[in-house]
Formats: structure tokens, sequence, C-alpha cells
């Protein structure tokens, strides 16, 4: 039983120059206690589709097609005030850059007793110890100092654990992690990765994990979807995709993590990059938006995009020169 | 420790700032055109030779620059800053006879121009375009182009002549004989058009200032955390983003406490209000040098003791600054 369902999922932007669409037709499900990693070079639509998830999509953005269920309830037509006490409750997010995603006038206990405010009848006491649980959770020691930190004053690692903290607060059935390790350096990341993995395993808590590090995906996640160009190139389950990669710009992607290479040797086998970059989404036309990039691209790609076929149950792929691996 | 320091720390630049501002404004009236001695002797009635040697010799007037400077400034630092040769009073009594009214008249125009200006600024960040957004922008354009004694004259020709329902003049009114309360009442009657026309083109300031600094508030990432929490979208805008965008307010209001008090001299001149700005036009029109020089020591002590005041606030509301210094 799934705990998130997105259905056909389109979001539009609207401006003066024009109109694009940011998220075309994106579908995907989520169980309790699984991690669903979304992956997609930069301005694929990741962020978009978290926002949207949320309901917080930056102004001009807007949900022009599809349904967002949570626990089998629509939140696509929820009004914002049902929304609102979902958001940070039910369902929370964290973001990529922990050095300016805390307000830095406020302390960071004050920060995560908002949630607790916001959404719990707990009184000021119980509130307070919450809190520290809570940080002391997030595997930050000394608790009762670190409450009365303020953001400026802790590194980027510990502001992402306190924006987890925050972000878990509620118990929350869904957590979307939108890059959430970017921005810190790499023993840092894998503790957060770890201290994610195991937050899950104590509290079920459902996973969208949003990344462009296929090493990433490999240890952290149960499912993944390959967006590229607001669309979805590949869905399925992360040990098929990774090993039975079927859309050319998955395998582009895979190759582009040297370990990854199964049965290659690294120092033979060069790191590859897929040429060119993703194109702006207001020239894309009818076709394949990856065709401009593909080695398989052929005369059909241009004139048609692609629908999503089944390689096997549960795994799908928008291409028409798909390989089964 | 940290605060006692810094206090202790701008004390002492202060009184090195003092002392060189009584340096300068003596030695300035020093150079000025004019002999004290003559004025005083014509106020007494006719110069003969004598008599002015006599008041040369009374008020220190013949001894060599230097010393009397040195002397000055010896007695400055006790509190003694000599006598008026103009109303023969001891410069002290005269200005402290006199702050009251000016101070009302400053933390007044202050008050309604930093409060004022962040409520404009407020509503016109809630839509920036919008009818509210180009009304302060319209206001603003015009309270900070149009010169304060121009503003002055406006105001008293409309509700002195056209609609008299403000008083033009003075700090209340003689004749009333008013006491306590409804003497209260007077005086902030009286008080509506001066600290409106001191405090207009600050409001402007304020107003475009504090309009900026929400909207770029209004983008950073910690208020798409907020939202994320489930916050109201009032909370939002008046715990999460207003607090950081009050900071650049107050420090501007912090380093245009020197140009308000100058403004004020305009002002209490314009309104005839008997405060410090008044006594200092009459007493430079008098050659007064005592008062003029004492109201000089004044304003910059005031001007010295905002600043620390502001870098107080600063440290309370910016919990960043707190840790350096
Ligand atoms: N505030 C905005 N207004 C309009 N368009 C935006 C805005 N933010 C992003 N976009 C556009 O939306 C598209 C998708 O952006 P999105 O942020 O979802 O990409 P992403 O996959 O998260 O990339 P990244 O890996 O860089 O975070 C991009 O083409 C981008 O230019
Ligand atoms: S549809 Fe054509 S262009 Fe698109 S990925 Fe497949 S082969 Fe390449
Ligand atoms: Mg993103």
């Amino acid at each position: 039983m799934s705990v998130l369902k997105v259905d056909h999922l389109c979001v539009d932007y609207r401006s003066r120059a024009g109109h694009i669409r940011l998220v075309d037709d994106i579908s995907f499900d989520i169980q309790p206690n699984k991690t669903l990693a979304i992956v997609g070079e930069s301005g694929c639509g990741k962020s978009m589709t978290a926002l949207a998830m949320m309901r917080l999509l930056p102004d001009g953005a807007t949900i022009t097609k599809g349904v967002i269920t949570l626990e089998g309830d629509s939140l696509t037509d929820l009004p914002e005030a049902q929304m609102r006490d979902i958001r940070g409750a039910s369902m929370s997010m964290i973001f990529q850059e922990p050095m300016t995603s805390l307000n830095p006038v406020f302390s960071v206990g004050e920060q995560i007793a908002e949630v607790l405010r916001l959404h719990t009848d707990l009184d000021k006491q119980q509130i307070r110890e919450k809190v520290q649980a809570l940080i002391r959770s997030v595997g930050i020691s000394d608790a009762g100092q670190r409450s009365s930190a303020y953001p400026h004053e802790l590194s980027g690692g510990m502001r992402q654990r306190i924006m987890i903290a925050m972000a878990l607060a509620c118990s929350p059935k869904v957590l979307i992690a939108d890059e959430p390790t970017t921005a810190l350096d790499v023993t840092v990341q894998a503790q957060i990765f770890s201290l994610l993995r195991d937050l899950q395993a104590r509290t079920s808590t459902a996973i969208v994990l949003i990344t462009h590090d296929m090493g990433v995906v490999a240890e952290m996640a149960d499912d993944i979807i390959v967006m590229y160009a607001g669309r979805l190139a590949e869905r399925g389950s992360v040990e098929t995709v990774l090993s039975r990669p079927a859309h050319p710009y998955t395998r582009g992607l895979i190759d582009c993590v040297p370990h990854l290479q199964l049965g290659s040797n690294i120092s033979h086998k060069s790191v590859t990059e897929i040429p060119g970059v993703v194109p702006a989404l207001e020239t894309i036309g009818a076709g394949c938006p990856f065709a401009s990039r593909c080695g398989l691209s052929e005369e059909r790609c241009e004139a048609a995009m692609p629908e999503l076929s089944e390689v096997r149950p549960s795994h799908q792929v928008a291409c028409w020169n798909y390989q089964e691996t | 420790m940290g605060l006692i320091w810094l206090i202790g720390k701008r004390l002492l630049y202060a009184v090195a700032l003092i002392t060189a501002v009584l340096v300068l404004n003596f030695s300035l009236l020093h150079l000025a055109p004019g002999d004290p001695a003559d004025v005083i002797a014509g106020e007494m009635g006719g110069a003969t030779a004598e008599l002015l040697a006599e008041i040369r010799a009374l008020y220190g007037l013949d001894k060599p620059f230097l010393v009397q400077l040195g002397l000055y400034l010896q007695r400055a630092y006790q509190g003694d800053l000599g006598m008026s040769f103009y109303y023969n009073l001891p410069v002290v009594d005269l200005i402290l006879q006199r702050l009251p009214a000016t101070m009302l008249l400053v933390f007044t125009a202050l008050s309604f121009a930093t409060v004022g200006g962040t409520v404009l600024g407020v509503l016109a960040a809630r839509k920036p375009g919008g009818f509210t957004s180009s009304m302060v922008t319209l206001l603003s354009l015009v309270g900070y182009a149009a010169p304060i004694f121009w503003t002055g004259l406006m105001l008293i020709i409309l509700f002195g002549v056209v609609i008299p329902i403000f008083p033009i003049s003075g700090l209340y009114n003689v004749a009333k004989m008013a006491t306590g309360l409804s003497r209260a009442v007077d005086i902030a009657h009286h008080l509506v058009l001066p600290s409106f026309t001191l405090g207009v083109v600050y409001l402007a300031l304020y107003s475009r200032l504090t309009r900026a600094s929400m909207l770029e508030v209004m983008q950073a990432d910690y208020v798409r955390t907020a939202r994320a929490k489930g916050a109201r979208e009032r909370t939002v805008y008046l715990r999460h983003a207003l607090r950081n965008a009050i900071l650049p307010v107050v420090t501007m209001a912090g380093l245009q406490f020197g140009s308000l008090i100058s403004g004020a001299v305009l002002v209490e001149t314009v309104f005839n209000w008997p405060g410090l700005g008044t006594l200092v036009f009459e007493s430079v029109i008098a050659r007064d040098y005592p008062t003029v020089l004492g109201v000089l020591f004044f304003s910059a002590t005031l001007v010295i003791a905002a600043n620390l005041v502001t870098d107080l606030v600063y440290r309370m509301i910016d919990p960043r600054i707190r840790l350096q210094d």
C-alpha cells in the first residue's frame, strides 16, 4: 500500500515571455519505509516535482494536471489551510542549502520548537524536552547547549542535522530530501546518509531522495525515477535500473560514476560524460528531449515523444530504441 | 563581559571624539569675524575701551587662544560650559531647559518615521506593483524630495491657514494655562506638525528601505523553510521575514540620528519650537559663543550616544553580531 502517489503530474510556469512546462507527466508512488530516488541533471525538474508535492511552488509555477495523494487523500485540491496542517507534519522537506535554510535570527532549538507548536498540543516544558530529544536523535551531543545555538554558530553538517530534526519532529509519513548533501563535504555526506537510514529504520518514514549522484542512489534507494527535461525517462527498482539500464540517458548517468561500472576496471575504462547540455525547456519540440545528445537517436525520435513502455514488470522506459540488457 | 568591554571601548572613543568636536568648534568660532566683547558691550548699552577690556578679562577673552581652549576643555569636562553672554545664564542650565522639547520632537519624529516606515514598507512589499506599493513609492519619492522647510511651510499654510486644525507655533498654548492631562494633550497637539515635518523624510526613506529589504528577504531559503513547516503566511511574513528585514532600518535610523538633530534645528525655527534648535539659532545671531559651543557639544554627545544605543539594539536583534568584536 503506497503512502504517497503522484499521478501524471504537470507543472507549468507562466511568465510574460510565455508558458513552459517544467514537469511533464510524472508518475510514481512510494511505500512506507522505502526510499525513492529522483535522479537527473541540473534543471531537469527534480526540485519542482518536490515543491509541487509540498504545494510550495515558486510564484508563477502551478500544478496544471495530475493528482497527488497522501494516504489516499488528494493534496492537489486541498484548501491551503489544510495543506498547512500537512506541511511539516505528515510530509516534510529538507533542502539543498543548509547554510541558508535556517533563519539566522532564531536559535535552532526555537526553530525546531516552532514545528511542534504548529502541529502538536504539547506544553512549553514538553516541547523543550522533545526538542532536546530530537536534537539528540540526529546525533548531536549536548543537546541542551546546542538548542540555544544560532545557525551561524554551527557547521553545515550540523545545520543539516538540525533541518532533519525539524523535518522529523512530527513523525512525517513522507520526508522529501532535495539534494541534502550537495553543499557538504564527502565525510559529512556519508554521515548524513547513514543518519537518514537509521532514522528510517526507526520511523518507517518513506523518503523521496533527490540527487544527481548514482552512487548515492545505489547506496540509499529502493526505487528510482530518472527525469530528463521535466519528463520521465526511466523508472524501476534500483537494482534493476542500475544493473540493466534501458534508457540511453540512464546509461550515461551511470557511466559518470566510476565504481558503478560493474566488472570493469576503473583504470582501464575512463569515466564518460554525457556530451552536451540539457536543452532549454522552451526549445523542446514534439520529439524526445534527449535526441540532441543521444547516440541512438534517429528520425522518429525527433518526430514524437516515446511513450512509457514496460521493459519488464515494474521497469518502464520512455525511449523508442531502448535496449534490453 | 563582552558587552561591558564593548561599552567601555565605545565610551573611550566617545571622549576622544567629543574632545575633537570641542576643539574644532572652538577654533572655528574663534576664527569667525566679530568680537564677542563688542556684542556684550552693545547689549549693555555702550562700549568704552575700559568696559571692553573689563568684559574681555571677565570672560577670559584676553588670554591667548590655546589657554582659552585649554580652560574651556577643562571646564567642559567638569560639566561647566560657561556663561551665556546673551541670556546671562549658565549654558548648561539653558541647554537643560531646552533639551526636553528637542528630545520630545526628535523622538516623536524618529518613532513616527521608523514605525510608520516599517508598516508602510511591509504593506508595500506584500504586493509589489500593487496599489499600496505604488502609493508608498509615490509618497516616499515626494516625502524624500521635499526639503524640510518647504514641507514645514506648506503644512503651516495648510493646517494653520486653510484648515486650521493644528497649532503652528510653540510647544503649548500659553493662554490656556492648562495643567496635567490637558496640558499633555495640548503639547501633543502642538507636536503634530513639527514632528511630522521632521519625520516625513525619514518615513519616506525607511518605507522604501523596508519594502526593498522585505522583498529580498521573502526570497530567502529560510522563508521557504518556514512555509515547509506549515507556518501561516502571516507568521512567515511578520516573524520570519520582518525580523530579518528590519536590520538595515535599524542601522539607517542609528546612522541618521545626527541628521535628524540638524533637521530639528530647522523645524524648531520654522515652528518656533522652544528647543535646542531655536536656542542655537538665537545664539548664533547674538554671537553668544558659549551657548553655540555648548549646544554643539551636546548634540555631538547625543549623536554618539545614539550610535551606541543602535549598536546595542542591533546586537539584540541580530545574533550573528553578538560573538564578534
Ligand atoms: N523560481 C523559478 N521560476 C521559474 N522557473 C524556475 C524557477 N526555478 C527553477 N526554474 C526552472 O525550472 C526548471 C526545473 O528546475 P528544478 O529546480 O526543478 O531543477 P532541478 O532538477 O532541481 O535541478 P538542480 O539539480 O539544479 O537542483 C529549470 O528549467 C529551471 O530553470
Ligand atoms: S527516444 Fe531516441 S533520442 Fe530519445 S533516448 Fe531513445 S533513442 Fe535516444
Ligand atoms: Mg533542485
